[in-house]
């Protein structure tokens, strides 16, 4: 249904290139009901924008079969000076539906949207929550093959959700979806199969637990990633982390300075230090202290980690099979990914 | 449902038909929005939209007659204004109105069917269409209440001209809807060029009023070519020396390639945006 081939993905920023994808290779078939799970700002919409043909590669290339819908999210998709109606109709007219059977669309939407008077009046009054019924009222009057789910499943109120999710179970049926989500709770009960994006790379899950499992560990491993990369970075910016480091040891640090500076006769100090940098010093202890204790927490929680690990691989269950990868494929595993074929083998 | 224009279509005719019809629906459906939102939005601003070249013409054939003034090579003032200023306002729109399109719209480009072409077409037009409808006023008013009416002479080569008028305009509204987007500084740098071009471009006076040497550096300007080519052949007059469709004919196609390769360039950057 939907086929990236060798897609690479990338923002010029101010400060180089970003990454969202690097040479990333797969094939989702019909069927599939795919979570997609990542940290905030791994590229998790750029993704679904591409899948729905909004976005375009900057190689590679992208082959979608089927009827697939536009990506469902929260962001962008209404024009906030037309109506509900008015936006209603849009998404009818430019879907190619024949003028004559519009408005009992439009008519359905109006029910399902349960809006009131406002489906009468510009967007730009709707509050976030009631734009969100809107998009998703107007989606879910299309049978397409595939829904492309940027989170707009979780808005609205408890009533609306309930509504909506029952709606969608109606809709799984028949089609299949692709959703992004930050619960790994929801990835557990609607999907079967998983994508993890991390730094331009994707790993696929045939099975939603070990997603969700390489994920949590991805998240909580996240300072082991951190004590390699950060200081070579800062270090050669260098600017406000080194104070911090030398405020951890307060006997030689800021105090000492100060307490020479302070022979010079300056009228504002007290004992040899200035209120602010008094200040400094309370600070820089607490930090150390609270840096203390977090770093003793993750060694305790690595260890627990760890543990938890050596368990789970003495049940046998394989690590996750690595779809993608900028610097070849780390295809240790013993189990093949049937959904995800290696680029040029080519499947269905 | 109608799937049919979605179902991925098997040949390459198959697939030029279904993309059609798609963008053709896309572009109404613009239309359609366009129209209901001008007129729901504000009552006057549609009328505004029609009426606004009228004032201009009531405006500018009013000073010439506070003058003194009341013929031009021996056409009434504002009958003779009204066809060059027609002609320019196609440009002009195509200047101030069209190139926003895009950035208008930027809430509807998440859906793939709408690209950044479809809005700035959608727009052209619509500017188009409003501005047939403010013209068939004018002249039905002109000819109505003073028995004005032009001659109609070689009705062929006034539509040649307005015809590169909207190549050009297209062209320039490609150029600048692409680039105004990108970059803020050349939408507000063309709405300043755009101001004095309606004196550059000769349609409030006549090309024989000048000068020999103004006449000369006039006759650069794409406008004029135009607008004294749907004059004469409206009023029957004799053609200006030097005045052709063919350099006019130049700028257009020229300008409309140009903004073709820059929205090629850009068309993944402007959805972005």
């Amino acid at each position: 249904m939907i086929r990236f081939e060798n897609v690479t993905k990338y923002y010029p920023t101010p400060r180089g290139r970003h990454y969202v994808l690097r040479d990333v290779s797969f094939h989702i078939p019909m069927g599939a009901r795919m979570g997609i799970i990542g940290r905030n700002g791994a590229g998790k919409t750029t993704l679904l924008r591409l899948m729905g043909g909004v976005d375009t590669p900057n190689a590679g290339r992208i082959i979608r079969e089927g009827h697939i819908s536009w990506p469902l999210g929260l962001g962008a998709g209404l024009q906030p000076v037309m109506t509900g109606t008015e936006n209603a109709r849009f998404c009818c007219r430019i879907q190619g539906v024949p003028l004559k059977d519009i408005p009992a669309m439009v008519e359905g939407m109006r029910e399902f949207s349960e809006l009131g008077k406002f489906f009468d009046l510009p967007a730009s009054t709707y509050s976030s929550g009631m734009k969100g019924r809107l998009k998703f009222a107007i989606a879910m009057a299309f049978d397409f093959d595939c829904y492309i789910i940027d989170e707009l499943t979780s808005t609205g109120d408890a009533s609306f959700r309930n509504k909506a999710t029952s709606v969608f179970r109606e809709k799984r049926a028949r089609a299949s979806f692709i959703k992004v989500t930050h619960s790994l709770k929801e990835v557990r009960d609607e999907c079967n199969c998983s994508m993890v994006l991390e730094k331009g790379k994707l790993r696929y899950f045939d099975d939603v637990n070990e997603a969700a499992d390489f994920y949590s560990r991805l998240i909580g491993g996240d300072d082991e990633d951190n004590d390699v990369r950060v200081p070579k970075r800062r270090s050669a910016g260098g600017q406000w982390a080194a104070p911090m480091v030398k405020g951890a040891t307060p006997a030689g640090g800021i105090g000492g300075n100060a307490a020479v500076a302070g022979c010079h006769g300056n009228n504002n100090r007290f004992n040899g230090q200035t209120q602010a940098e008094r200040k400094a010093q309370r600070q820089a202890e607490r930090r150390a202290q609270r840096q203390a204790e977090r770093r003793a927490q993750r060694q305790a929680e690595r260890q627990a980690l760890q543990q938890g690990r050596r368990a789970h691989q003495q049940t046998s269950v394989a690590p996750p099979p690595l779809v993608t990868s900028m610097g070849g494929p780390l295809r240790s595993s013993h189990r093949p990914a049937p959904m995800a074929p290696r680029p040029g083998k080519g499947q269905g | 449902m109608s799937t049919s224009a979605i179902q991925s279509p098997s040949g390459w005719r198959q697939q030029l038909a279904a993309g059609w019809q798609k963008q053709t629906s896309v572009i109404a459906a613009l239309i359609i929005k366009d129209f209901k939102l001008k007129a729901s939005k504000d009552r006057f601003g549609m009328i505004w939209l029609v009426v606004d070249p009228i004032v201009m013409l009531v405006m500018m054939a009013g000073l010439w007659y506070l003058i003194g003034r009341t013929e031009m090579e021996g056409i009434p003032v504002s009958l003779y204004i009204s066809s060059g200023l027609i002609v320019y306002t196609i440009l002009r729109q195509n200047m101030t109105s069209v190139p926003g399109a895009i950035k208008a719209n930027s809430g509807l480009l998440n859906y793939p069917q709408v690209k950044p072409i479809s809005c700035i077409f959608a727009r052209f037009l619509f500017e188009l269409f409003m501005l047939l409808i403010s013209a068939c006023i004018l002249y039905f008013v002109l000819w109505w209440s003073f028995g004005l009416a032009p001659k109609y002479n070689d009705p062929l080569r006034t539509c040649q001209a307005i015809g590169i008028a909207m190549i050009f305009g297209l062209g320039i509204s490609l150029l600048l809807g692409v680039y105004a987007t990108l970059y803020p500084t050349v939408g507000k740098l063309a709405s300043l060029v755009s101001r004095p071009l309606m004196f550059l471009s000769c349609v409030i006076h006549s090309l024989h009023d000048l000068p020999p040497t103004p006449r000369h550096y006039m006759l650069y300007n794409p406008i004029v070519h135009l607008v004294e080519t749907a004059r004469e052949s409206l009023f029957a007059l004799h053609p200006f020396p030097g005045v052709s469709l063919v350099y006019p004919g130049i700028w257009a196609v020229c300008t409309l390639g140009l903004g073709v390769i820059a929205y090629y360039a850009n068309r993944f950057k402007l959805i972005r945006e």
